[in-house]
């Protein structure tokens, strides 16, 4: 009795940690990630302080991960253009329709 | 049958250990590491997952299992006999875990799970590629500690008779500081293990990229914050409890502690050159097996009874096994560095000693000649009669004097290396940097030596305080100044700004803040510290001591005794300042403790045979601390022979903790992304409309 309950627990505890082996799946994903250690704004005020010189400055901003800059354009900006691009398709297919009514009436 | 299944669970807690090591070996394994799914190296690394936290489960079981064992009085349990008493109160009882040798490697082993749990769950969660390998050494190094455990120093094991009571806890550990330093104290030591774990993962990985370094990092500060406040709550004990009138006495086992805190200082400075310019990757990887190393040798100083110490377990045959696992863990690190040497190469040098680089090699090489001063301190007595057949006994002033200098030296480069310029800096430079803090503290040097009673080592100790206050404060007023011109905060917001845009730095200018205060308050109690010779005094008779008047009142018992007390004796003394005012409303309580036995008589008073134990009374104030112990006494006369103390500006010490806690604190918070003009005040508003003019249009970066 007093090694079955611990031979038991073993055996459960042993299941539970081969149960991945069982199954298809697994949640255990192991990838490459890239933590930054300098920010941008770290190098600015280092530049700003004379902590660091400009080929420095350079040096650090060569090892910033590439940026994607991103205009910065408001919501009305963006409906406006919108219209304006609906406008201009209504107008091309307008003028496509007239002319082909043109061309079968000369036809 | 509890105690049985506490053994039992270590026992199993040593398998899944086993498996954890086993399942990353075959995650790794050529064959399996490109497969996906069943068998795959994600199955395997889930199961390495799943066992640590096995492992922590089963060594929590037995950690509770023992406790339950002392609340119960299980006398049955020859630890619980040996270390505690029915009298003993509750929480004696619960820390009574911890106060024996197998009971504190239990607790060190469920530090370490616990440890490795924290590991894997954040791993997994982020994705870490060093994690699983990492897990495994911390799985390797709980196998040693589970190993002794429950083959050498078993907490588990039965008396063959079961005694009425148990002997009681040695009495001088019945102190709250027992529930707190301990636990902390093993937690930074235990803390140790993770950075190395890292480091031999990364070695393994050969990866020593920016992951590395930010995850190591991070464990390093939080073990050296740790370890700093582990070392300072044994000093505080030391001076509530121990009745010498001091914090700290060189003692080997303090030695032992502050070794591989000093080896974790130097690297948390080292390491922020791999960051910035990917220098000095293996003095890095060097300095964290060095700690670990330190961390190990430390437990074996004070488990072994190699050293004589107020902090050693007995002398036990459990020292060898240390030392072998000291060994082996050095000729493994040593083996892996060769194999991997090179990876290890610099992707830079440094190009000039006048640069914070320089300065920060400076401090490592600083940092580490005292690592081996103190080393060679500690070791010396032990080498000698190991030796010679003598041993040589290192005093105090060996170590006061070789670590004074170097104390100051790094004082003085907590102040300067903040002001130095990356890469390479000119005089000219430099002294534009250093001008203000210096001519500042210069200017006050006559002034603080003459406070300092014309002590040169004491002002020299101070004045380079007051210019690492001043270069510390000027560099955050720079950055707060420069914020203000750029974005247009208000003084809060550039402030929070400045700090949350490199935690790392303006957290680490904090604690060289705290570094300021505890030399001030170490310098002014050792320099200027008065000890008086005991003097017996009468009911109503006094004692001068600097500006306090002493004055006696009689000889005192309490109405209630805490249960582990067989008698107290207390000489109360009222405190008057040099004007004749009473300073304290309760008077001072001096006191000799005497303890209960096993063998006691009910109704006797205590004889020359009752252990006993003096515990000084102390009124603290910013200026000094009044420390008063109690000698002896004499019933026939009512008198009390009195030694007093005072301390000047112990408080600074222990306030400097709350520099060195905050500042890790920040430190550990990852930095705010994003560009320094996307604030929104007036200089913002003035950038936006320079660029309307100018036709330029604003961007943002994602970050």
């Amino acid at each position: 009795m007093e090694t079955l309950f611990p031979v038991l627990i073993g055996v459960a505890a042993l299941f539970y940690i081969l149960m991945p082996l069982l199954g298809d799946s697994s949640p255990f994903a192991s990838r490459a990630k890239d933590e930054q250690l300098v920010s941008r704004a770290q190098i600015e005020l280092d530049a700003d302080l004379g902590k660091i010189d400009e080929s420095e400055r350079e040096n650090l901003e060569a090892q910033l991960p590439p940026e994607a800059p991103r205009e910065t354009v408001s919501v009305e900006s963006l409906i406006r253009g919108a219209r304006a691009a609906k406008r201009v398709d209504i107008e091309l297919e307008s003028e496509v329709l007239i002319a082909r009514a043109r061309r079968r009436h000369l036809n | 049958m509890l105690p049985q299944l506490g053994h039992w669970l270590v026992l199993l807690a040593l398998g899944a250990c086993l498996l954890n090591i086993g399942a990353t070996m075959a995650a790794y394994l050529p064959r399996v590491r490109s497969r996906k799914g069943k068998w795959g190296h994600d199955a395997w690394l889930e199961v390495a997952h799943n066992s640590v936290f096995v492992v922590w489960a089963f060594v929590l079981g037995a950690s509770v299992l023992l406790i339950t064992a002392f609340l119960t009085d299980n006398f049955a349990l020859n630890y619980v006999a040996q270390n505690s008493s029915r009298a003993q109160a509750l929480p004696f009882k619960i820390s009574g875990m911890w106060s024996g040798q197998s009971g504190s490697l239990l607790l060190w082993t469920f530090v370490l799970a616990s440890f490795a749990l924290v590991m894997s769950r954040g791993g997994r969660k982020s994705g870490q590629i060093l994690t699983p390998a990492a897990v495994s050494v911390v799985s390797a190094t709980t196998l040693f500690f589970g190993g002794l455990v429950a083959f050498v120093a078993n907490p588990f094991m039965l008396n063959a008779q079961i005694p009425q009571d148990g002997l009681g806890m040695n009495p001088l550990l019945q102190n709250y500081w027992m529930q707190i330093h301990p636990p902390t104290l093993y937690i930074g030591y235990v803390g140790c293990t993770v950075p190395f774990a890292f480091a031999v993962s990364a070695l393994l990985h050969r990866k020593f990229d920016h992951e590395w370094v930010a995850v190591i990092r991070r464990w390093v500060l939080f073990t050296w914050v740790i370890l700093t406040l582990g070392i300072v709550m044994g000093g505080v004990w030391a001076y509530e409890t121990l009745g010498w009138g001091g914090y700290w006495a060189w003692d080997p086992v303090e030695n032992a502690s502050l070794m591989p805190w000093l080896s974790a200082t130097a690297f948390l400075h080292s390491i922020m050159l791999q960051a910035r310019r990917g220098l000095l990757k293996n003095w890095n990887i060097a300095l964290v097996t060095l700690t670990f190393l330190l961390s190990i040798f430390g437990t074996f100083l004070t488990r072994s009874g190699v050293v004589q110490s107020v902090h050693s377990f007995a002398e036990s045959s459990i020292g060898g096994y240390f030392l072998s696992f000291l060994g082996v863990i050095f000729v493994f690190s040593l083996a892996l560095i060769f194999w991997r040497r090179d990876e290890l190469h610099s992707e830079a040098t440094v190009e000039s000693g006048l640069s914070r680089e320089g300065a920060f090699m400076l401090n490592n090489w600083l940092l580490l000649g005292s690592t081996v001063a103190v080393l060679w301190g500690t070791v010396y007595p032990t080498l000698s009669e190991a030796i010679g057949g003598q041993r040589v006994v290192v005093g105090q002033d060996y170590f006061n004097n070789v670590m004074a200098p170097l104390g100051l030296m790094l004082l003085a480069l907590t102040g300067a290396a903040p002001l130095l310029a990356w890469r390479r800096a000119t005089p000219q430079s430099v002294w534009k940097a250093l001008k203000f803090p210096l001519l500042w503290a210069l200017a006050f040097a006559p002034l603080l030596w003459f406070l300092a009673d014309y002590r040169t080592g004491a002002a020299t100790s101070f004045v380079i305080s007051l210019f690492v206050f001043l270069a510390i404060g000027n560099e955050f007023y720079r950055g707060i100044k420069t914020l203000r011109a750029k974005r247009g905060d208000g003084l809060f917001d550039a402030t929070a700004n400045l700090v949350t845009f490199n935690p790392a730095r303006y957290g680490g200018y904090i604690v060289h803040l705290g570094v300021a205060t505890m030399f001030i308050g170490i310098t002014g109690s050792s320099l200027f510290n008065i000890e008086l010779e005991p003097v017996t005094l009468k009911k109503g008779e006094t004692l001068k001591i600097g500006e306090y008047t002493l004055k006696y009142d009689g000889l005192a018992r309490p109405k209630e005794l805490e249960p582990h007390l067989r008698d107290q004796v207390v000489a109360p003394i009222h405190v008057f300042d040099q004007f004749n005012k009473q300073l304290t409303v309760a008077p001072l309580d001096p006191r000799i403790d005497f303890f209960r036995s096993v063998n006691d008589q009910p109704n006797t008073p205590p004889d020359e045979n009752t252990q006993q134990a003096r515990r000084p009374s102390i009124r603290m104030t910013p200026a000094n601390d009044l420390y008063l112990v109690m000698d002896g006494f004499d019933t026939k006369d009512n008198s009390a022979t009195i030694k007093a103390y005072l301390n000047p500006m112990v408080f600074w010490i222990w306030l400097s903790q709350i520099f060195f806690v905050l500042g890790t604190v920040i430190a550990m918070i990852p930095a705010k992304r994003g560009r320094l003009d996307g604030g929104t005040g007036a200089a913002a508003k003035k950038t936006e409309e320079r660029a309307a003019k100018t036709g330029e249009k604003k961007v943002e970066f994602v970050a």
